[in-house]
Parts: structure tokens; C-alpha cells; sequence
């Protein structure tokens, strides 16, 4: 091992040790935080670790006061803790001393906050251990000077008797007031705090009529400021954006149902859910009680007055709001759920952690049908497959327990007859009234699950024309799945090999399909580019043709032979041009793309040939080998034109470097009525084996291996050519491949047909 | 011959005028005072036509216009540079109004079908268009475009449903005569139609008769019958729309009230033209009920007597001004004469011949069974008008067979396919 320092001697003397420069608590506050609203929230993040229930931050002038009624901090944790720059005081398990709330602070940044915003700084906290004590503290940053120690930096602080009265009047609780703020507060920045904040906000306090005990998830932030407009309606625009984005909203409601008054649930959805759908609600009314399934004798309704509102979330998918589609799931997982609340005051014990709709059972059991919905409701699909979880839930169910047993009393009804508090008040004695209500709450989810598959399936309807056959067999699988356990085993298996097998199929189909649409745009391109080529042939031919006439005229009569020279070529050039614009034709007579007969193979042939062949010079064709009687399948001229075409322009691509020039159609039946044409050239064959020779039907694959010096008397080479010929002959129930070549040839293609 | 040539460009009508004066030319016969209207003239001459047109069916006198007095009016389709407020103007959406309310008799269009030489469906040209005839500028400089005769063919381009159009419009008013003097009688009656004839019509023949007749259309067919025998030239004015697609104007032009003579002029002008297109293409076109020399030919060469063998004979008869002179004249006077139609002159460019009883004819059979025979295996090629060798030594082209769509057992024909023209659909080859 190699020594790294081997020549140096240490040499004993007083150890020295680091200093830290005061400024450095500044410099960490701009490079950790960086904004004052994230600042801000930090300390109000540790009243909600503190496990507070309510922060009040108020902006007046200069200052701004935060405000709450968490634990508090004794002067030992004051010293220990908050004077101690780096640490925290907060437990290793990650969760509040109390409540055990997930710590949400992070490590020891909020005494960095209080110096980035604002140069002075007055804390007044009494812990809740020690009631009697306060401990009150005043820094002013603007002594800290850059170069001295930071140990060096006094914080003013001093013990009294308990007098400050934190947030709901609670006796404990810290308050901490900023002063000569360093930043301006308006509402937007306010909107900002909000949005790092919202998660940490209970929903059921903007709803409830009173606070509500101290729990993990009650927490509430409210902001005062007279000097800045709509401050809370700012605060709370992602909260508010978070309830507006519901994709259903279900609302019931009874008024003396003990009196036969109707019960009435609405549903409404909003557009896109599910997607594609249009907004639209639905609307039901009954007697109550409701009745389960084969259930006859039951005593009248023992509730009187309900009214309650469910929203469904979709909570997947990108978020309306530029609401995070993961808190907004955090949060619903926290506060999700129906919960009851009696006049105002929230039960507990109806939240995420008490599944009183039966809801996760229900779907656990994979019920397929409500117990509860009358058949006229049901719809044909597995419909309670749609119900929603407290997941996707916030609902509430407005009660008043008081009401309730008065008007119980006017009727005198039995003790168990009506909703009732547990001793513990937060929750309902399970009697009949609540099994009564909780059908009320069930029914009007199990009828939004009706609904919404009612929608769905609409959606599916019209989309079926449109969709691919390999989406209605995933759809198909999807429902032999779900029907699994009402069919024979053996009859399964079968079923859903048989629908995978066409499910295969179809995805290859097409996939091939989609290389083929790939097509449409090039063609689309060359279909226009032909009719401008056409036209301006035309033009051209008939300028051409004057000019020879007058060429010849002048000829005669000046007896000048090169003139008349002159005038033939011109009249070559111009049939040439007469023969490439034949090469559009077919595209230029509407019954020439019209498919309504079988067509003459040989005249169909010769005609490619006859427009073709001054494009390629020195070519013989034969085509004595086509029966006159054989007739391609019902296609259009322009189609086999088209499908000719581009055989005969590969095959003189593949004849440029060969020695014979030669191009055979030939025509036939084979074997089960199958009629074939086939082409073959004496060009240098393909390019691949026989065997490999599909992939050359693929878009842009080209076929030809044409010589760099012979490119520019090639034809087409976009690798096009036989995806467009494979494209017309499925198109027209033929098959065309590559097949062993003709005698004395080198490449054989067939197209064939059932004839 | 007096032709009036309207053109919305002048370079246009300049290179048509030409075009007209080199198929004289090429035909060595007079070229026609050429009339040339464009511009504002032709704008002017437009709105007073259609001034013209409110006023006739208003009953009211009308004053006469440049389209009047002439012998045949051309017209280029694309007039869209005529200032003209409303949809672009074409020459198929004046040519009717010209039929029925300016005195010359023959209306051609120019340039509707500039892909299109010789138009394979029903051997009429385009048998949409509402111009007596739809043609390209290129086609003015063909002499057999004007005189019918092959001789006089560019390139031995001379379509056989070409009318002959330097006598077209002395036929038309023969017709337009015609009509007028029987007007309130009925067509087939007045046409000597026999009755096996009118048996042998084809749908699209009876339908143009009966057209909109809703009584005679639901009917079945005895009294579809009863009707088309019944059908008055009036009534085919009051049912066609070829000419003025408005119903109302033709039922006011009709009515009782109207201003007799002028109304029964417009009316017989229109009908002439409607029942003109009709005998191209549903009667003597289909080949089914009348028959002309070329088609009577290749079905009953036997009519060329030991001449059947020379192509040249064949071709010969189609270019005589008196064919008939040119057949075993025997045959001529027993079979031919007996069963010609007596009004075909009016009506078509060669002379005609009833086709039933010469198909029945017991005699002619015979003859055509004779073992000693000798008959050239000819084909008529529809473009050129002349007969050519079914299958010529390997060297020279061979007619091609095309399927036209005209109803009856006569719709497979030749064409000798020239090169340099366009025939479409190009499908009917390989129909």
C-alpha cells in the first residue's frame, strides 16, 4: 500500500477549529427556499407538524403573523431546537408528536424562512405541556454582519407568565410576527402559498359548521388581510379547483320522509366522462325506505330529513387546474369518502377509514348488480362494476340528530327508530334509521353506476362503426372476463382462445393496414401532381402540334429539309408526350375509377403497355399467354392500371443491367376455379429469396438494385411500387406475391383470384 | 354557311376561327362567313338573350339578337370571363336558351371534354351536354367533322356519330318543320314508326317518351305502351329539361294562353333538337330498331353481292354519295327499299332501314348461308367510319373491340384506336 502523504510530519499544536460567518444563515435562506412564498408556507408547515388545528396568517402593513395552536414550544426545546441551526427537533419517525401526522417541514428551514422574509422577527409560544409559561423571543437581522461569527448572533428572548390566546382560543399554541417584511404580498403570491399548502387543508372545515376535534387530518389554514383583495378566495383557488373537478356530482335529498315525502337523487355528469360523452343528468325519485332486492316486509321510512352531495373524481388523467393528479389521489385517500355530518358538526367516524357504504365490500365480492336498484333502473352490462370507491369519493350527508327524534316523537316511534348519537358522538347508533339512510346514501351511488355505464355503453355504440375490429375483440375478452364465472370452463377457454386467435389476426391486419394508409399521403401528392402534369400536356401538345404544322407548312414551301427534319422530331416529342399523358387517363374519366365490372384481363394489359412503353424504350412484350375470356375480379381500370404499372416499372429497373429485355404476362385457372396472372421479366431478380420476398410488399422497401449510373433512367424507386400493388389486389380480392420464375425469366409475380 | 363563333378570350376565337377555316380547307369546300363575338359584345349579347328569354315567356315581342340568323352557333364552355353576375357562365348553360330562343338551328360546344376525342358510351359524343353536338377546338380543323366523309379525316379521325355539321343545320330545320307541323300529334305516329319498331325500343328509348309521364311510368307495360304511342311532340317539350330545365317556363311556353306562334316556334325548335339526340343515340345509335348502311353492312355483307370479299368494296359504299348504288340491286329493291325509313333523311346523315324485318327476313338468310360466299372478315371501326381487317398481319395495328353502353345485342364495337387520340372510358375496352 502506498503511503499519500509519506514526507509530511504533523507537528502538535492547539487544534484549530471551523468558524461560520453569520451571513451564511442569509445565504442559506436565498439558495434552500429561494421564495418567499415558499418561505412562508415552511413555517406554516411547522404549525400544521406541530400538529395544530387551525393557522391564522395574517398580512397587516409590515407584518405578517403566523399564528397557531399546535403544541407550542417549551424554552429547552426553544434553546435545544429552534436556536440550533441544522437540526430538528422533530422525531426520526417521520410523524408528529400527537397526531401522528406525516411531518411535512423540511429540516430546520423554517428558522432560514423567518430571516428570508422579513428582518425582524417576535415569537411568542407556550407550550401545551407547560400552560402557565410563555416564552417570548425577538431577533433583528439586520445586526448580523458579514465577517462575524455566526455564535456570535443574539436572539433576545425572556420567559413570562402565560398570556397570548392562540387560534380558536386555545391556551397553547406558538405565534411568530415578521416584521419589515423584505417582499411585497399580493394576491397572486397569496394564490401561490395556497397551491404549496392545499393538501394539507382539511375539505370538511370549508363545509362544516364547527372546527371539529383535533384530529390528523383536521387542519385549516385561514388567511387575514384586510390591505389585500380576495386574499382568501386566492388562497384557496387550488382547493376550489380541486372540488369544481368532479366528474359526477351526486345529490339527494328527502324532506318528511316520515310523512311519505318523496326522495329524489340526481346524477350528473360532466362532459368527457366517460370520454366522448356529452354533459347530461339524470333524475329519480321514490318512496323510501328503499327496499333490497326480494325484500317485502319492511316498517315505513324512519328518516325525515336528508340532503346529501357526492362528487366523483376521476382521479386519473391529466387534472383540470394544473392540480397534480398524484396529490390530488393523496388527498383523496386522506379525506376522501361520504362522511355524515349532524347540524353542521362532522361525525368522525365516516371517512376514509370507515367503509359504512359497503362500497370496498361490495366491490371486493365483484358484485355485479345492485341489491337495492329496482330492475327498471338496472342496465343489461355489469354495471356495478362502475361504482366508485371512497378513493374517488368526497361526499356528505347532512343530518340533524335532534330533528330527527323529534319528529320521531310525533310519531311515536320506537327507541332505535330514528338517527341517534353514540355516546362518543361521532358516530350513529346502527339501528334500522341508519341502516335506513346508509340504503338512502348506497342507492344513489348504485344508481350513478347505472348511469354511468348506460353512458359508457352509448359511447361504445357510436364508436363501434368506427372502431377497429381488434378493439372490439379486446372489448369482447374484456366481457367473456368478466362474465367468467357464468360460463362452463371448457366453454371459456375455447371462447377466448378463439377470440385471441382473432384478435391476432386482426392487429396484423392492421398493422399492415396502417403501413398501407401510410401510403395515402405520397399518393394523394402524386395524384394531384398527375392532373397538373395532365393538364399541362395538353397545353403542351397542342403548342407542339401548331408548331409542326407550321414547321412542315414553311418546309414545303421553302423546300428546306431540315425544317422538315426540324418538324418530325417535334412530332416525336410530341407523341411521346401524348404516350406519357396516356399514363393518366385512367384518372381523368370518372367510370375509369369507377369498379362495377370485371374487366378483359389481355385489353387491360395491353393498354398499361400501350401507355407505358415509351417510357420504356426496347422492351418486348409478350402477352399471348392471356386467355381473351379472362376477366380480373370487379375493380376499376384505373385500379389494375395502376397495379400493372408498377410491376412493369420494376421490372425494367431490375432489366437495366441485364442483356435481355423481355417482359411475359401470362394468364390462367388453376386448381379450385383460382384464375392467375403472372408477369415475369429477365431483369436480375429480386434482390432476397423467395422466401424473404414479402417484405418487399412493405412500404419504402425497395426492391431494385439499381446501379448509380443507371439511376436517372430508372422508374419510380420510392419503394412504393409494390405496397401500392399488394394494396390494390386486397382491395380487390386478389393475392399477389412473388412466386418461382417462369422459364427462361429471373422474376415471376402472380396476382391471383377466385375466378 | 354563316357560323357565329363566341369566345370570352380572344386568342381563343382566334385560334378556333382558324381551326374552322383549316377544316374547310382540308375539305375543299367554301369556308363558311365566320361571325366572331367576344367581349363586351358577347356580354351584351347574353344579357339581351336572356332578356329575350323573360320576354317569350312572358308573351311579350321580342327584338332580334347577334345569336339570331345564323346557321350554327359555337361556343366555348368556359365563359367565365363574361361579367355576367351569378354562377360562371358556360356554353351548357346557354345552349338551351339558344336552341329555343334564337333563330339558328345548331348549337355545338367547345372544349367541355378536353380529355376526351371520342367518347365510347353511347356513339353520341357526350350525351350529356346540351349543345346538339360537345367537341374540342382541335376537332374544327377536321374536315369530316364538317363533310362526314373519311377522305376528309385528320389523320383518319372521323368518328361515326359525327352529324356532318355543314349540312346539320339545313337537317335541323327540316326538322323544326317537322315538329312544328306536328306538333300536337303524336311522335311515333308521326314518324311512321311501325309497329315492330316501337316493340324493339329500348327502356332509355321509351323512357325519353314517356319521361316524367308519371301514369305511363307506373303502368304496366301494355298500357306504358297505349301511352308511349300517345305521346305528342308538345308533351316532350313539357317533360324534357335538356333544353330549359325549368318546368315552368315550359309549362307557360305551352299553355293555352301563350303567344301561339312564337311559343309553338320555341317549343318546336327544342323539341327538334331533344327528338335529334334521341334518334342518334336511342333509335339509330343502338343499331336495334334502325339501321345505317356501315352497321347494315357488317351484319348482311351478302348486300355487296361477290363483292363481299374486297375490303375496298365495303369502303367504297360508305363514301358513295348514293350507296344503295353501290349493293346488289335486286336485294336493294326487294329487301332494302321496302324496309327503309322514309323520314330518315331528316334525321340522319345516310339512309336507314327498319332492322327487325330484315333480321326476319327469310330470303336474306338464305342467302347469307350460301356456302359459296365469300366474305371478308371486316370490322367497322366506330372512330374512323371505315372498315379495316378483324385481324391484320402481325404489323398493322388491329381494331379494338369496345362494349358501348348502349342497350340492345348491337353494343360491341370496333375501334381503330389512332394513335394520338383520347377515347374514354378507357374501361369499355376491356369491358
Amino acid at each position: 500500500m502506498v503511503d499519500p502523504a509519506p514526507a509530511i510530519v504533523l507537528r502538535p499544536k492547539t487544534p484549530t477549529n471551523f468558524s461560520v460567518d453569520a451571513a451564511i444563515l442569509q445565504e442559506l435562506g436565498e439558495r434552500l427556499i429561494g421564495q418567499p412564498e415558499i418561505a412562508l408556507a415552511e413555517l406554516i408547515k411547522n404549525s400544521y407538524d406541530a400538529d395544530a388545528s387551525t393557522c391564522t396568517v395574517t398580512f397587516r402593513g409590515d407584518s405578517i403573523e403566523v399564528s397557531d395552536d399546535g403544541h407550542g414550544m417549551s424554552t429547552e426545546e426553544f434553546h435545544r431546537y429552534w436556536m440550533r441551526v441544522g437540526t430538528t427537533h422533530k422525531r426520526d419517525d417521520g410523524r408528529s408528536r400527537e397526531l401522528s401526522r406525516p411531518l411535512t417541514g423540511s429540516k430546520g428551514v423554517g428558522r432560514l424562512a423567518v430571516q428570508f422574509l422579513a428582518t425582524g422577527m417576535w415569537i411568542e409560544t407556550i407550550a401545551k405541556e407547560n400552560q402557565k409559561a410563555e416564552l417570548i423571543a425577538l431577533a433583528d437581522w439586520t445586526k448580523i454582519v458579514r465577517g462575524t461569527e455566526l455564535s456570535s448572533v443574539e436572539i433576545l428572548w425572556d420567559e413570562r407568565t402565560a398570556q397570548t390566546r392562540f387560534p380558536g382560543d386555545s391556551k397553547h399554541g406558538t405565534r411568530i410576527i415578521l416584521t419589515q417584511l423584505k417582499d411585497t404580498w399580493d394576491a397572486p403570491r397569496i394564490q401561490r402559498l395556497g397551491e404549496y399548502l392545499w393538501t394539507l387543508r382539511s375539505p370538511f372545515r370549508r363545509r362544516g359548521t364547527t372546527k371539529g376535534p383535533r384530529s390528523a387530518t383536521n387542519f385549516d389554514i385561514e388567511v387575514i388581510a384586510p390591505e389585500i383583495e380576495d386574499a382568501q378566495s386566492a388562497f384557496d383557488k387550488t382547493l376550489d379547483t380541486l372540488f369544481n373537478n368532479w366528474s359526477a356530482r351526486i345529490r339527494g335529498r328527502v324532506d318528511n320522509g316520515r310523512k311519505q315525502g318523496r326522495a329524489s337523487i340526481s346524477v350528473e355528469f360532466k362532459p368527457g366522462y366517460p370520454e366522448g360523452a356529452k354533459a347530461e343528468k339524470f333524475h329519480h325519485s321514490f318512496t323510501l325506505p328503499v327496499k333490497a332486492l326480494g325484500e317485502h316486509d319492511i316498517k315505513p321510512s324512519c328518516v325525515n330529513q336528508v340532503a346529501f352531495e357526492i362528487l366523483v373524481f376521476k382521479n386519473a388523467g391529466k387534472q383540470p387546474g394544473g392540480v397534480r393528479v398524484d396529490d390530488v389521489r393523496k388527498y383523496l385517500q386522506e379525506h376522501g369518502n361520504v362522511g355524515i355530518y349532524d347540524a353542521g358538526f362532522r361525525l368522525p367516524y365516516y371517512g376514509m377509514a370507515n367503509d359504512w357504504l359497503d362500497v370496498a365490500v361490495d366491490q371486493a365480492a365483484r358484485l355485479s348488480i345492485s341489491h337495492l336498484l329496482p330492475k327498471e333502473l338496472a342496465v343489461p352490462d355489469r354495471y356495478m362494476l362502475d361504482l366508485p370507491d371512497g378513493r374517488r369519493l368526497f361526499g356528505a350527508v347532512d343530518i340533524n340528530t335532534a330533528e330527527e327524534r323529534v319528529a320521531a316523537e310525533k310519531r311515536k316511534a320506537s327507541l332505535g327508530e330514528y338517527l341517534e348519537l353514540q355516546a362518543g358522538r361521532d358516530r350513529l347508533h346502527d339501528n334500522l334509521a341508519f341502516l335506513q339512510l346508509k340504503r338512502f346514501v348506497r342507492f344513489s351511488l348504485d344508481f350513478y353506476a347505472t348511469r354511468y355505464r348506460l353512458r359508457a355503453s352509448r359511447r361504445v355504440e357510436e364508436e363501434r362503426d368506427k372502431e377497429r375490429a381488434s378493439q372490439k375483440q379486446v372489448r369482447a375478452l374484456r366481457v367473456l372476463e368478466a362474465n367468467q364465472d357464468k360460463i362452463p370452463k371448457g366453454v371459456y377457454a375455447t371462447v377466448k382462445r378463439e377470440v385471441e386467435d382473432a384478435l391476432k389476426t386482426s392487429e396484423k391486419e392492421e398493422e399492415s393496414l396502417d403501413r398501407r394508409a401510410a401510403l395515402l399521403a405520397p399518393l394523394a401528392s402524386a395524384g394531384m401532381a398527375a392532373l397538373a402534369l395532365n393538364h399541362e400536356f395538353a397545353r403542351e401538345r397542342r403548342l407542339l402540334k401548331r408548331v409542326v404544322a407550321a414547321l412542315k407548312s414553311f418546309a414545303q414551301e421553302l423546300g428546306e429539309p431540315k425544317l422538315a427534319s426540324l418538324a418530325a422530331d417535334l412530332a416525336d416529342a410530341n407523341r411521346r408526350i401524348e404516350s406519357m399523358q396516356s399514363l393518366f387517363s385512367p384518372l381523368l374519366s370518372e367510370q375509369d375509377k369507377t369498379a362495377k365490372e370485371k374487366l378483359r384481363v389481355k385489353p387491360v394489359v395491353q393498354g398499361t403497355i400501350d401507355s407505358i412503353k415509351a417510357l420504356m424504350p426496347g422492351v418486348d412484350f409478350d402477352l399471348r399467354s392471356v386467355p381473351a375470356d379472362l376477366r380480373f375480379p370487379i375493380g376499376s381500370l384505373a385500379e389494375w392500371n395502376a397495379l400493372l404499372q408498377n410491376i412493369f416499372t420494376n421490372a425494367w429497373d431490375a432489366m437495366l443491367s441485364a442483356d435481355s429485355h423481355r417482359i411475359r404476362i401470362s394468364g390462367g385457372e388453376g386448381p379450385r376455379r383460382r384464375e392467375w396472372l403472372r408477369i415475369s421479366d429477365s431483369g436480375i431478380g429480386l434482390a432476397v429469396s423467395l422466401e424473404e420476398s414479402e417484405k418487399l410488399f412493405n412500404p419504402f422497401e425497395r426492391m431494385s438494385r439499381v446501379k448509380s449510373d443507371q439511376e436517372s433512367i430508372a422508374l419510380g424507386g420510392q419503394g412504393l411500387g409494390l405496397s401500392i400493388v399488394r394494396m390494390i389486389a386486397n382491395r380487390r380480392n386478389s393475392e399477389v406475391r412473388f412466386v418461382s420464375p417462369e422459364n427462361g425469366y429471373s422474376t415471376t409475380i402472380e396476382i391471383s383470384w377466385r375466378g | 354557311m354563316r357560323i357565329l363563333l363566341c369566345d370570352d378570350e380572344s386568342v381563343q376565337l382566334e385560334r378556333a376561327t382558324t381551326q374552322i377555316r383549316e377544316g374547310f380547307n382540308s375539305a375543299a369546300v367554301a369556308v363558311p362567313e365566320i361571325v366572331q363575338l367576344t367581349g363586351e359584345p358577347l356580354k351584351n349579347a347574353i344579357e339581351t338573350l336572356f332578356k329575350n328569354v323573360t320576354k317569350s315567356l312572358n308573351g311579350d315581342s321580342v327584338e332580334k339578337i347577334i345569336f339570331d340568323d345564323h346557321d350554327m352557333i359555337i361556343v366555348d364552355n368556359n365563359l367565365s370571363h363574361v361579367e355576367i353576375t351569378g354562377a360562371r357562365l358556360t356554353a351548357e348553360a346557354l345552349a338551351g336558351y339558344l336552341r329555343g330562343f334564337s333563330s339558328t338551328p345548331y348549337v355545338v360546344s367547345l372544349n367541355k371534354n378536353p380529355d376526351t376525342d371520342f367518347d365510347l358510351r353511347f356513339l353520341i359524343g357526350d350525351y350529356q351536354s346540351r349543345a346538339d353536338l360537345a367537341i374540342n377546338t382541335e376537332h374544327l380543323s377536321n374536315g369530316a367533322l364538317w363533310t362526314g366523309a373519311s377522305a376528309h379525316a385528320d389523320n383518319a379521325f372521323c368518328p361515326s356519330y359525327w352529324p356532318r355539321l355543314r349540312t346539320a343545320a339545313t337537317r335541323r330545320k327540316d326538322q323544326v318543320a317537322f315538329v312544328r307541323e306536328n306538333l300536337d300529334r303524336p311522335v311515333l305516329v308521326s314518324l311512321k314508326f311501325p309497329e315492330f319498331a316501337i316493340e324493339r325500343l329500348s327502356r332509355h328509348a321509351q323512357g325519353f317518351l314517356v319521361g316524367a309521364d308519371s301514369s305511363a311510368q307506373t303502368n304496366d307495360g301494355t298500357e306504358l305502351d297505349a301511352s308511349l304511342r300517345e305521346v305528342t311532340f308538345r308533351q316532350v317539350f313539357e317533360k324534357s329539361g335538356r333544353s330549359l330545365p325549368i318546368k315552368k317556363d315550359r309549362a307557360g311556353l305551352s299553355a293555352e294562353n301563350a303567344n301561339k306562334p312564337h311559343a309553338d316556334e320555341i317549343i318546336a325548335r327544342v323539341v327538334a333538337g331533344e327528338v335529334d339526340s334521341w334518334m342518334r343515340r336511342d333509335v339509330i345509335g343502338a343499331q336495334e330498331v334502325l339501321v345505317d348502311i356501315p352497321h347494315l353492312l357488317a351484319r348482311l355483307p351478302i348486300l355487296l353481292g361477290n363483292q363481299a370479299a374486297h375490303l375496298d368494296r365495303w369502303n367504297a359504299v360508305l363514301e358513295s354519295p348514293d350507296p344503295l348504288s353501290l349493293l346488289n340491286a335486286k336485294l336493294v329493291n326487294e329487301q332494302l327499299i321496302p324496309n327503309g325509313f322514309q323520314l330518315g333523311s331528316k334525321w340522319w346523315t345516310s339512309p336507314t332501314f327498319w332492322w327487325p324485318p330484315l333480321e326476319q327476313n327469310e330470303e336474306l338468310r338464305r342467302l347469307m348461308a350460301a356456302p359459296e360466299l365469300q366474305i371478308g372478315d371486316f370490322v367497322f371501326c366506330e372512330d374512323t367510319s371505315r372498315f379495316i381487317v378483324r385481324v391484320p398481319e402481325a404489323t398493322l395495328p388491329a381494331p379494338q373491340e369496345f362494349v358501348t353502353e348502349l342497350e340492345g345485342g348491337w353494343s360491341r364495337r370496333y375501334a381503330a384506336v389512332l394513335q394520338g387520340r383520347r377515347y374514354t372510358p378507357r374501361s369499355r375496352f376491356a369491358a
